[in-house]
Protein backbone atom coordinates (compact mmCIF):
# COMPACT_ATOMS: atom_id res chain seq x y z
CA UNK A 1 0.00 0.00 0.00
CA UNK A 2 1.17 3.48 -0.89
CA UNK A 3 2.16 5.41 2.27
CA UNK A 4 0.48 8.54 0.85
CA UNK A 5 -2.74 6.84 -0.19
CA UNK A 6 -4.83 8.42 2.57
CA UNK A 7 -3.67 11.95 1.95
CA UNK A 8 -4.09 11.48 -1.81
CA UNK A 9 -7.66 10.28 -1.32
CA UNK A 10 -8.40 13.20 0.95
CA UNK A 11 -7.04 15.67 -1.59
CA UNK A 12 -8.99 14.03 -4.40
CA UNK A 13 -12.19 14.38 -2.40
CA UNK A 14 -11.84 18.16 -2.62
CA UNK A 15 -13.50 19.52 -5.74
CA UNK A 16 -12.52 22.81 -7.35
CA UNK A 17 -15.35 25.25 -7.99
CA UNK A 18 -16.81 24.97 -11.49
CA UNK A 19 -16.48 27.93 -13.86
CA UNK A 20 -19.23 30.49 -13.45
CA UNK A 21 -21.93 30.77 -16.10
CA UNK A 22 -20.70 34.25 -16.94
CA UNK A 23 -17.20 32.90 -17.60
CA UNK A 24 -18.52 30.03 -19.73
CA UNK A 25 -20.57 32.54 -21.71
CA UNK A 26 -17.44 34.63 -22.19
CA UNK A 27 -15.57 31.60 -23.51
CA UNK A 28 -18.49 30.84 -25.87
CA UNK A 29 -18.27 34.39 -27.23
CA UNK A 30 -14.53 34.13 -27.65
CA UNK A 31 -14.82 30.79 -29.45
CA UNK A 32 -17.34 32.14 -31.94
CA UNK A 33 -17.85 29.84 -34.89
CA UNK A 34 -15.01 27.56 -33.82
CA UNK A 35 -17.28 26.28 -31.06
CA UNK A 36 -19.77 25.00 -33.59
CA UNK A 37 -17.46 22.74 -35.56
CA UNK A 38 -18.24 19.59 -33.59
CA UNK A 39 -21.45 18.53 -31.96
CA UNK A 40 -22.64 15.58 -29.98
CA UNK A 41 -26.09 14.14 -29.95
CA UNK A 42 -28.05 14.26 -26.74
CA UNK A 43 -30.52 11.51 -26.11
CA UNK A 44 -34.04 12.87 -25.52
CA UNK A 45 -34.14 10.95 -22.22
CA UNK A 46 -31.30 13.08 -20.90
CA UNK A 47 -33.15 16.27 -21.71
CA UNK A 48 -36.54 15.23 -20.36
CA UNK A 49 -36.91 15.72 -16.61
CA UNK A 50 -38.01 12.43 -15.13
CA UNK A 51 -41.49 12.71 -13.71
CA UNK A 52 -41.63 9.84 -11.27
CA UNK A 53 -45.02 10.68 -9.79
CA UNK A 54 -46.60 10.63 -13.27
CA UNK A 55 -45.04 7.27 -13.98
CA UNK A 56 -46.27 5.94 -10.66
CA UNK A 57 -49.83 6.98 -11.46
CA UNK A 58 -49.52 5.33 -14.85
CA UNK A 59 -48.44 2.00 -13.41
CA UNK A 60 -50.69 2.01 -10.35
CA UNK A 61 -53.93 0.67 -11.94
CA UNK A 62 -52.26 -2.33 -13.69
CA UNK A 63 -50.29 -3.11 -10.54
CA UNK A 64 -53.49 -3.12 -8.45
CA UNK A 65 -55.20 -5.36 -11.01
CA UNK A 66 -52.29 -7.84 -10.92
CA UNK A 67 -52.28 -7.83 -7.11
CA UNK A 68 -56.05 -8.49 -7.03
CA UNK A 69 -55.65 -11.38 -9.49
CA UNK A 70 -52.89 -12.93 -7.38
CA UNK A 71 -54.99 -12.68 -4.22
CA UNK A 72 -57.92 -14.31 -6.03
CA UNK A 73 -55.70 -17.10 -7.43
CA UNK A 74 -53.91 -18.03 -4.23
CA UNK A 75 -56.44 -17.34 -1.47
CA UNK A 76 -59.96 -17.46 -2.87
CA UNK A 77 -59.63 -20.18 -5.51
CA UNK A 78 -58.08 -22.85 -3.23
CA UNK A 79 -60.98 -22.54 -0.79
CA UNK A 80 -63.58 -23.06 -3.54
CA UNK A 81 -65.32 -26.48 -3.65
CA UNK A 82 -64.81 -27.22 -7.35
CA UNK A 83 -61.05 -27.20 -6.74
CA UNK A 84 -61.49 -30.52 -4.93
CA UNK A 85 -63.58 -32.10 -7.70
CA UNK A 86 -62.14 -35.28 -9.17
CA UNK A 87 -61.87 -33.84 -12.67
CA UNK A 88 -58.12 -33.84 -12.47
CA UNK A 89 -57.94 -37.40 -11.21
CA UNK A 90 -55.15 -38.98 -13.16
CA UNK A 91 -56.92 -42.32 -13.46
CA UNK A 92 -59.79 -40.76 -15.37
CA UNK A 93 -57.65 -39.24 -18.04
CA UNK A 94 -57.95 -41.42 -21.05
CA UNK A 95 -54.68 -42.18 -22.69
CA UNK A 96 -54.45 -41.80 -26.40
CA UNK A 97 -53.93 -45.01 -28.28
CA UNK A 98 -50.39 -45.73 -29.37
CA UNK A 99 -49.64 -44.81 -32.94
CA UNK A 100 -47.56 -42.61 -35.19
CA UNK A 101 -47.95 -39.02 -34.01
CA UNK A 102 -46.46 -37.46 -37.07
CA UNK A 103 -47.10 -38.39 -40.62
CA UNK A 104 -44.03 -39.60 -42.40
CA UNK A 105 -42.53 -36.66 -44.30
CA UNK A 106 -40.40 -37.11 -47.31
CA UNK A 107 -37.43 -34.79 -47.16
CA UNK A 108 -36.19 -33.02 -50.28
CA UNK A 109 -32.54 -32.19 -49.67
CA UNK A 110 -32.55 -29.43 -52.29
CA UNK A 111 -35.56 -27.65 -50.84
CA UNK A 112 -34.98 -24.80 -48.38
CA UNK A 113 -38.22 -25.62 -46.53
CA UNK A 114 -38.57 -28.60 -44.24
CA UNK A 115 -41.06 -31.12 -45.57
CA UNK A 116 -41.81 -29.23 -48.78
CA UNK A 117 -40.36 -30.47 -52.01
CA UNK A 118 -38.99 -28.11 -54.64
CA UNK A 119 -41.90 -28.89 -56.98
CA UNK A 120 -44.43 -28.07 -54.29
CA UNK A 121 -42.58 -24.91 -53.44
CA UNK A 122 -42.53 -23.82 -57.06
CA UNK A 123 -46.21 -24.61 -57.52
CA UNK A 124 -47.33 -22.75 -54.42
CA UNK A 125 -45.08 -19.69 -54.63
CA UNK A 126 -45.12 -19.17 -58.37
CA UNK A 127 -41.40 -18.45 -58.22
CA UNK A 128 -39.02 -20.62 -60.19
CA UNK A 129 -36.55 -22.60 -58.08
CA UNK A 130 -33.83 -23.02 -60.68
CA UNK A 131 -31.94 -20.61 -62.86
CA UNK A 132 -31.13 -17.93 -60.24
CA UNK A 133 -27.92 -15.97 -60.58
CA UNK A 134 -25.51 -15.69 -57.68
CA UNK A 135 -26.85 -13.12 -55.19
CA UNK A 136 -25.28 -9.67 -55.27
CA UNK A 137 -24.46 -8.33 -51.82
CA UNK A 138 -23.97 -4.62 -51.27
CA UNK A 139 -23.18 -2.70 -48.11
CA UNK A 140 -24.36 0.93 -48.06
CA UNK A 141 -23.19 3.41 -45.44
CA UNK A 142 -26.15 5.57 -44.47
CA UNK A 143 -24.46 7.82 -41.96
CA UNK A 144 -21.94 7.88 -39.15
CA UNK A 145 -22.30 9.41 -35.72
CA UNK A 146 -19.43 10.48 -33.53
CA UNK A 147 -20.63 9.66 -30.04
CA UNK A 148 -17.71 11.31 -28.30
CA UNK A 149 -15.10 10.14 -25.87
CA UNK A 150 -15.70 7.05 -23.78
CA UNK A 151 -13.70 5.79 -20.85
CA UNK A 152 -12.72 2.15 -20.78
CA UNK A 153 -11.52 0.60 -17.52
CA UNK A 154 -7.94 -0.53 -17.92
CA UNK A 155 -7.52 1.01 -21.38
CA UNK A 156 -6.80 4.41 -22.84
CA UNK A 157 -9.94 6.47 -23.58
CA UNK A 158 -11.40 6.01 -27.03
CA UNK A 159 -13.64 7.82 -29.44
CA UNK A 160 -16.82 5.90 -30.18
CA UNK A 161 -18.08 6.14 -33.75
CA UNK A 162 -21.32 4.43 -34.79
CA UNK A 163 -21.82 3.52 -38.45
CA UNK A 164 -25.30 2.84 -39.81
CA UNK A 165 -25.31 0.48 -42.79
CA UNK A 166 -27.94 -1.06 -45.02
CA UNK A 167 -26.99 -4.52 -46.23
CA UNK A 168 -28.74 -5.28 -49.52
CA UNK A 169 -28.90 -8.68 -51.14
CA UNK A 170 -30.27 -8.94 -54.66
CA UNK A 171 -31.35 -12.22 -56.23
CA UNK A 172 -32.07 -12.19 -59.98
CA UNK A 173 -33.82 -14.70 -62.19
CA UNK A 174 -33.24 -13.59 -65.77
CA UNK A 175 -35.58 -16.09 -67.43
CA UNK A 176 -38.66 -14.90 -65.57
CA UNK A 177 -37.24 -11.39 -65.06
CA UNK A 178 -37.75 -11.74 -61.30
CA UNK A 179 -35.80 -9.71 -58.79
CA UNK A 180 -35.87 -10.08 -55.03
CA UNK A 181 -34.18 -7.52 -52.81
CA UNK A 182 -33.63 -8.04 -49.13
CA UNK A 183 -32.53 -5.02 -47.06
CA UNK A 184 -31.21 -5.37 -43.55
CA UNK A 185 -30.21 -2.42 -41.35
CA UNK A 186 -27.00 -2.91 -39.39
CA UNK A 187 -24.97 -0.85 -36.93
CA UNK A 188 -21.26 -1.08 -36.39
CA UNK A 189 -19.52 0.57 -33.46
CA UNK A 190 -15.84 1.40 -33.73
CA UNK A 191 -13.74 2.60 -30.83
CA UNK A 192 -10.78 4.61 -32.03
CA UNK A 193 -7.93 5.01 -29.61
CA UNK A 194 -7.32 8.61 -28.64
CA UNK A 195 -3.83 9.91 -28.30
CA UNK A 196 -3.73 11.39 -24.84
CA UNK A 197 -1.17 13.98 -25.73
CA UNK B 1 -32.43 15.14 -32.46
CA UNK B 2 -30.94 17.60 -29.98
CA UNK B 3 -27.31 18.48 -30.24
CA UNK B 4 -24.81 20.35 -28.13
CA UNK B 5 -21.40 21.73 -29.09
CA UNK B 6 -18.78 19.29 -27.79
CA UNK B 7 -16.70 22.07 -26.30
CA UNK B 8 -19.40 22.73 -23.70
CA UNK B 9 -19.24 19.26 -22.20
CA UNK B 10 -15.44 19.35 -22.47
CA UNK B 11 -15.32 22.66 -20.64
CA UNK B 12 -17.76 21.49 -17.98
CA UNK B 13 -15.44 18.53 -17.33
CA UNK B 14 -12.10 20.32 -17.35
CA UNK B 15 -12.86 24.02 -16.81
CA UNK B 16 -12.68 23.94 -13.02
CA UNK B 17 -9.34 22.09 -13.02
CA UNK B 18 -7.89 24.45 -15.61
CA UNK B 19 -8.95 27.47 -13.59
CA UNK B 20 -7.35 26.01 -10.48
CA UNK B 21 -4.08 25.50 -12.33
CA UNK B 22 -4.29 28.93 -13.92
CA UNK B 23 -4.83 30.50 -10.49
CA UNK B 24 -1.43 29.20 -9.48
CA UNK B 25 0.17 30.53 -12.63
CA UNK B 26 -1.49 33.92 -12.52
CA UNK B 27 -2.10 34.48 -8.81
CA UNK B 28 -5.10 36.57 -9.71
CA UNK B 29 -8.59 35.16 -10.32
CA UNK B 30 -9.31 37.53 -13.20
CA UNK B 31 -6.02 36.87 -14.94
CA UNK B 32 -6.56 33.16 -14.38
CA UNK B 33 -9.87 33.33 -16.21
CA UNK B 34 -8.26 35.29 -19.04
CA UNK B 35 -5.48 32.72 -19.25
CA UNK B 36 -7.89 29.78 -19.40
CA UNK B 37 -10.07 31.52 -21.97
CA UNK B 38 -7.16 32.43 -24.22
CA UNK B 39 -5.50 29.01 -23.93
CA UNK B 40 -8.70 27.06 -24.44
CA UNK B 41 -9.82 29.13 -27.44
CA UNK B 42 -6.41 28.82 -29.10
CA UNK B 43 -6.28 25.05 -28.67
CA UNK B 44 -9.91 24.45 -29.55
CA UNK B 45 -9.53 26.44 -32.77
CA UNK B 46 -6.65 24.17 -33.71
CA UNK B 47 -8.03 20.80 -32.66
CA UNK B 48 -11.73 21.34 -31.89
CA UNK B 49 -12.82 19.91 -35.23
CA UNK B 50 -11.63 16.49 -34.02
CA UNK B 51 -14.31 16.63 -31.34
CA UNK B 52 -11.94 16.09 -28.45
CA UNK B 53 -8.86 17.81 -27.16
CA UNK B 54 -6.32 16.30 -24.76
CA UNK B 55 -6.48 18.39 -21.56
CA UNK B 56 -2.68 18.34 -21.34
CA UNK B 57 -2.51 20.58 -24.41
CA UNK B 58 -4.60 23.28 -22.75
CA UNK B 59 -2.66 23.05 -19.46
CA UNK B 60 0.55 23.51 -21.40
CA UNK B 61 -0.89 26.46 -23.29
CA UNK B 62 -2.01 28.05 -20.00
CA UNK B 63 1.50 27.80 -18.66
CA UNK B 64 3.14 29.20 -21.78
CA UNK B 65 0.74 32.11 -21.88
CA UNK B 66 1.32 32.79 -18.19
CA UNK B 67 5.06 32.98 -18.82
CA UNK B 68 4.56 35.26 -21.84
CA UNK B 69 2.20 37.52 -19.96
CA UNK B 70 4.50 37.74 -16.96
CA UNK B 71 7.36 38.79 -19.25
CA UNK B 72 5.26 41.42 -20.93
CA UNK B 73 4.21 43.09 -17.69
CA UNK B 74 6.59 45.52 -16.11
CA UNK B 75 7.93 44.79 -12.65
CA UNK B 76 5.86 47.42 -10.91
CA UNK B 77 2.63 45.93 -12.23
CA UNK B 78 3.67 42.43 -11.19
CA UNK B 79 4.38 43.67 -7.68
CA UNK B 80 1.02 45.41 -7.42
CA UNK B 81 -0.74 42.40 -8.80
CA UNK B 82 0.81 40.09 -6.22
CA UNK B 83 -0.19 42.34 -3.35
CA UNK B 84 -3.77 42.57 -4.56
CA UNK B 85 -4.21 39.06 -5.75
CA UNK B 86 -2.71 36.69 -3.20
CA UNK B 87 -5.86 34.82 -2.24
CA UNK B 88 -6.06 31.56 -0.30
CA UNK B 89 -6.40 28.33 -2.24
CA UNK B 90 -9.57 27.30 -0.42
CA UNK B 91 -11.47 30.07 -2.25
CA UNK B 92 -11.19 27.97 -5.39
CA UNK B 93 -12.86 24.91 -3.85
CA UNK B 94 -16.31 23.67 -2.99
CA UNK B 95 -16.84 22.59 0.61
CA UNK B 96 -19.19 20.30 2.42
CA UNK B 97 -20.42 21.71 5.72
CA UNK B 98 -19.40 18.68 7.80
CA UNK B 99 -15.77 18.67 6.77
CA UNK B 100 -15.35 22.36 6.21
CA UNK B 101 -12.63 22.96 8.82
CA UNK B 102 -10.55 19.91 7.94
CA UNK B 103 -10.73 20.63 4.24
CA UNK B 104 -9.70 24.23 4.75
CA UNK B 105 -6.78 23.05 6.88
CA UNK B 106 -5.63 20.68 4.13
CA UNK B 107 -5.79 23.43 1.53
CA UNK B 108 -3.98 25.83 3.82
CA UNK B 109 -1.15 23.33 4.04
CA UNK B 110 -1.19 22.89 0.25
CA UNK B 111 -0.94 26.66 -0.05
CA UNK B 112 2.25 26.63 2.03
CA UNK B 113 3.98 24.25 -0.38
CA UNK B 114 6.71 25.66 -2.63
CA UNK B 115 5.10 26.75 -5.95
CA UNK B 116 6.96 24.14 -8.02
CA UNK B 117 5.63 21.35 -5.80
CA UNK B 118 2.16 22.83 -5.61
CA UNK B 119 1.75 22.97 -9.40
CA UNK B 120 2.82 19.33 -9.75
CA UNK B 121 0.42 18.32 -6.99
CA UNK B 122 -2.42 20.30 -8.58
CA UNK B 123 -1.90 18.76 -12.00
CA UNK B 124 -1.65 15.27 -10.56
CA UNK B 125 -4.48 15.35 -8.02
CA UNK B 126 -7.04 17.70 -9.57
CA UNK B 127 -5.86 17.83 -13.16
CA UNK B 128 -5.70 14.01 -13.22
CA UNK B 129 -2.68 14.10 -15.53
CA UNK B 130 -0.06 11.38 -15.58
CA UNK B 131 3.53 12.13 -14.53
CA UNK B 132 4.48 11.99 -18.19
CA UNK B 133 1.82 14.56 -19.13
CA UNK B 134 2.83 16.78 -16.21
CA UNK B 135 6.45 16.58 -17.35
CA UNK B 136 5.44 17.76 -20.84
CA UNK B 137 3.22 20.50 -19.45
CA UNK B 138 5.88 21.92 -17.15
CA UNK B 139 8.89 21.03 -19.32
CA UNK B 140 10.34 18.83 -16.61
CA UNK B 141 11.79 15.34 -16.57
CA UNK B 142 9.68 12.46 -15.34
CA UNK B 143 11.96 11.96 -12.33
CA UNK B 144 11.73 15.61 -11.32
CA UNK B 145 7.95 15.51 -11.51
CA UNK B 146 7.72 12.30 -9.50
CA UNK B 147 10.10 13.52 -6.81
CA UNK B 148 8.36 16.91 -6.50
CA UNK B 149 5.06 15.13 -6.09
CA UNK B 150 6.49 12.86 -3.44
CA UNK B 151 8.08 15.77 -1.55
CA UNK B 152 4.78 17.62 -1.65
CA UNK B 153 2.86 14.68 -0.22
CA UNK B 154 5.49 14.14 2.45
CA UNK B 155 5.24 17.77 3.52
CA UNK B 156 1.47 17.61 3.61
CA UNK B 157 1.64 14.51 5.75
CA UNK B 158 4.09 16.16 8.14
CA UNK B 159 2.41 19.56 8.34
CA UNK B 160 -1.25 18.58 8.44
CA UNK B 161 -1.45 17.34 12.07
CA UNK B 162 0.07 20.59 13.35
CA UNK B 163 -2.27 22.64 11.16
CA UNK B 164 -5.26 20.71 12.45
CA UNK B 165 -4.12 21.24 16.06
CA UNK B 166 -3.77 24.96 15.44
CA UNK B 167 -7.21 25.46 13.99
CA UNK B 168 -9.33 25.25 17.21
CA UNK B 169 -6.95 27.74 18.82
CA UNK B 170 -7.45 30.09 15.88
CA UNK B 171 -11.18 29.74 16.37
CA UNK B 172 -10.85 30.68 20.05
CA UNK B 173 -8.74 33.69 19.17
CA UNK B 174 -11.41 34.86 16.78
CA UNK B 175 -14.12 34.43 19.43
CA UNK B 176 -12.17 36.58 21.87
Amino acid sequence: MNEFEDIEKELQSLQPKPPTDAFTARVADALGDSGDVSFRRISPEVLKPKNKSKKLLLFLPPALAIAASLVWMFFILPSHSFWDSPVLDAEKIEMQPDGPLLATIEEDAASPLHGVSLEELEAHSGVPTNGWLDPQVQQRLIHQVDEGLIRRPGFAPGRQVRYHYLDETLWMHPTSNTRIISTTPRQEVLILEVDLY
Amino acid sequence: MNTEPIWKSWFARHGAKLLLFARQQARNPHDAEDLVQEAFVRIWRLYGHTGEVAPGLVYRQVRRLAIDWARSLDRRKVREQKVVAESPLHESFKFSLEQDERQKAILKVVDRLPPEQKEVLTLKIWGELTFDEIGRTLDLSLNTVASRYRYALQKLKDWLPAELDDRPQEGKKVQK
